[in-house]
Order: structure tokens, then sequence, then C-alpha cells
């Protein structure tokens, strides 16, 4: 995929989580839509190609948050390489793995933050962040992960055709 | 974007090194200038798109109207259409004035503060209890459009007529990050307003304010306002923080705790006063406090009854 469109979709994408997006109305949380994207094409996409959207997403989201800068760079990145990992043997075509890759990821994704804020001397507050607001995110991205699966998958499909779906 | 495999390992691995060095400059400080940079060059997109929401939300509500007008009297649906797109507009305009008329009269009312009005770029249009949060759903900060080149200064208080929001982080030229007293890492010397019992509030991850340390034999009771203690000389004093909504006192404990509930409404925040100059708290001149003390006015001008 061309980065001429690629950095654009996903400033638009970080955009969109730092201003316009509501919280869902159960939980109170928002969905993090950069993480359930770098997940999902960390699934559909090419292999490894998910690090980079994590990565190029991290910086835009970075700016306009108020943690460490490179906080959400680090922990976007690290997901998508280890999804780069298992992408190829496991998770394309197999329809259990995406909800247990979101639900993990975003356990990850928040263990990563809490992580980095407490190595930069922030408070973390694990047990109850875990317990209020890590285990709701997950279950929040993951009912929203069809959302940004499917019309990915569907991308990915006609974007790379030599790739095996089943 | 097939590359070979050791180029693609090599890219990869390059990225890693970045994400962790941009940590790195960034606790060292070093970033400030490039992440100054970004940010300014990114402000006119979030403006862009806080606006547009705000937009598309008024003209939703705005169809609504018209669809029910078009049932009732069809030939004058364009009219309808204009009068309720200047109605929306006149609508913004007379809070804004409201809004704007509330914070001269604060400035009057306080005139040992120097403030400077921002409006929020970053907003967080959220209707939920759990407000104002940053991307990732663990901090709660916004972006205000006054920055170094307007005077602002990191560590400044951030304020609205209803009472304190929190404090300047960061900052750039043109932009500031604005930490709300909402956030767990954020910690306010404050005072019980009845009985003068000191303590700190903090946020907790839910988005809720809580008053620590507050000693066992203080008297705190539901209904009582919280205010800024003004000791620290971060803010000034007598702020109106929240009101006690449940107190937490247990014999086994040193301290008693209490929740409150923000006087400040987090999910209706447009503009915010940024206090530049304050007179600190001489807490060499404060009364020995005692739990019959009398009240003291606060820095409200209206303040939130009890539910």
């Amino acid at each position: 995929m061309s980065y001429w469109f690629l950095i654009p979709f996903l400033f638009f994408i970080a955009i969109i989580q730092a201003t316009l997006l509501p919280p869902a109305p159960w939980f109170g949380l928002r969905v993090d839509v950069p993480l359930v994207l770098v997940i999902a094409w960390g699934m559909v996409g090419p292999a490894w190609q998910a690090a980079r959207w994590g990565f190029i997403l991290g910086i835009f989201l970075d700016l306009t948050s108020g943690m460490p800068f490179g906080a959400q760079t680090l922990a976007l990145t690290s997901i998508g390489l280890a999804l780069g990992a298992g992408q190829a043997i496991f998770f394309r075509g197999n329809i259990i793995a995406p909800p247990i890759a979101t639900l993990f990821g975003t356990l990850v994704y928040h263990l990563a933050l809490l992580a980095i804020l407490a190595l930069t001397k922030q408070p973390a507050q694990w047990d109850e962040v875990m317990l209020r607001v890590t285990l709701p995110a997950a279950l929040l991205n993951t009912l929203a992960l069809p959302l940004v699966y499917l019309p990915l998958r569907w991308f990915a499909q006609r974007l790379y055709p030599q790739m095996d779906f089943r | 974007m097939f590359a070979p495999n050791r180029n693609r390992v090599l890219v990869l691995v390059l990225l890693s090194v970045i994400a962790f060095l941009t940590l790195l400059l960034y606790q060292t400080g070093q970033l400030a200038p490039v992440q100054d940079l970004a940010l300014e060059l990114m402000q006119p997109f979030l403006r862009g798109a806080r606006d547009t929401g705000e937009g598309v939300e008024n003209v939703a509500g705005s169809f609504g109207d018209v669809n029910a007008l078009r049932a009732e009297i069809k030939r004058l649906q364009n009219q309808v259409n204009e009068l309720t797109i200047q109605g929306v507009r006149v609508r913004e305009l007379e809070t804004e004035n409201a809004t704007l008329r509330q914070q001269l009269r604060y400035k009057q009312t306080n005139p040992d503060f120097d403030l400077l009005g921002a409006a929020i770029v970053e907003r967080q249009p959220d209707r939920a209890r759990v407000i104002g949060r940053d991307p990732s759903n663990l901090a709660w900060y916004i972006i205000v459009d006054q920055g170094s080149a307007q005077g602002v200064k990191v560590g400044m208080p951030i304020v609205t007529p209803e009472g304190l929001v929190g404090r300047v982080t960061a900052i750039g030229t043109n932009w500031a990050k604005v930490l709300l007293i909402i956030d767990p890492s954020s910690s306010v010397n404050a005072v019980v307003q009845s009985t003068r019992a000191t303590g700190v509030t903090q946020g907790d991850v839910n988005g809720n304010l809580i008053v620590k340390y507050v000693p066992q034999g203080e008297a705190i009771k539901t209904g009582d306002l919280i205010l800024t203690s003004g000791m620290g000389g971060s803010f000034p004093k007598r702020l109106v923080i929240g009101q006690v909504t449940d107190v937490f006192k247990r014999d086994i404990e040193l301290f008693q705790e209490a929740t409150i509930r923000p006087t400040v409404d987090f999910t209706r925040l447009e503009f915010v006063l940024i206090l530049k100059k304050f007179t600190p708290a001489d807490i060499t001149l404060e009364p020995t406090p005692t739990p019959t003390a009398a009240p003291r006015p606060t820095r409200t001008l209206t303040p939130t009854p009890t539910q």
C-alpha cells in the first residue's frame, strides 16, 4: 500500500480518535480504534505491515496525548510486531483468532502504556486500571472489531489478491 | 511492501529503535521543538475535526426539527431550514456570550488573578460519566489554543467560573496540554470549606474525584464543599473543586476518604481560563483550623447545590 495513501488515512484515524469519537454508552470508554485497526490489519494484511501501521499511528497519537511522547508509538509498534510474528501461521482465515487477538491486544496495549508510565515515574494504578478500564475496554474493542476487521479484510482481498484468505 | 525478509526485519528493528529513542528523547526534553512543530501543524486539523463534529451535531439536531415541520407545513420547508440554521447560530452565540460574560464577572470578582482565555482545541465530546480522555482511555488531558507565545507556562492553573479544571503540563508556541484534576496522576491540596479539614484530592481511573488523607478526627460530611487550600503554591486558595457525595471512614485507618462530584462539567468544556498570575496562599497568616470555623468566601459565582 502506498504511503501517500496510508499516512493521511492513519492521520485521519488519529484525529478522529482524539476529537470526535464518542464514548460507548455501556462503559463510558471509547473504542481504541487505532489499536483495533493495527490488530485487524495484523491479521488480514501482509505479514509485518501492522508494525508500520502501529508506528505511524503511534506518532500521531503521541502528539495529541498527554502521556510521555513515544508511549503510544512503542505500544502500538510492539503489538504490530507481535501480530506479525504469528500472522502467517495462525491468524489469517481463523474465525476465533481476531476476537482473541483483540482481547489480548488490548491487555498488552494497556500493560505497555502502564509500564511506560511507571518507568517514567508517573503514577500508574495497575490493579484499578486493569479492572475498571482494561477489561471493559478489551470487551468493547472486541465488540467493535467486526466494524473494522470486515472492511479491512475486504480491502486486503482486493489489494493483495495473491494472499490466501480462507 | 513485499520486501525481502532481511530488509523487512531491518525496517522493523529500526522502527522499534526509533520508538525507544523518541521515548528517551522525550524524557530528556530534546523532543520538545519537534513535538511543538508537529502539534502546531496538527492544530488546524484538530480544530477542523472539532468544528465539523459540532456542525454535524447541530445540523443533525436541526434536521429533526425540520422533518417535524415538513410534515406539518410542507410549503415552508426552505424557510424553516434557513431559520433553523440561523437559530442554531444564534443559540451558539448566546451560549458563547453567556460563557464569556460569566468569565468576565469571574475576572472582576477576582482582581488579583491575571487571566487568559483559551478555547479547547482537542475537546472530548463525551456524553457519559467518564470524560476528557486521552486517546488511550488511560489519562485525562485536553489541549487548549494558548501557548508560550501568549505567556502560558507549565504549572499554570486552569479554571472556569465553576471551579478548578486542572493545570498546564506541556506547552508549545500556540498550544498547551492540560492535565485535568480528574486524572489519576493529579493531586491538589484541598480543604473542607465548613470545617477547614485538609486533604488531597486525586482523580481515579474512572474520572471520579476523591479527597484523601483527611485526618480521622476531622468532620467531613456529604454536601461539604471542597476548595483548594493554596498550600504548596501551585493553586490559589479557595477555588471550588467539588462537593462531597460519599464519605468512607474506617476506624482502623489513619485517614478518611470522600468521593467528590466536581463542580466543573468536564463533558462540556469549551472555554477555560488560564491563571497566569495569582497571589499564593500565605500559610503563616492562615487561622488555626477548628471544626466550627465559619465558612469562608469561595472563588466561585454559583456553587452547585447539594443533590
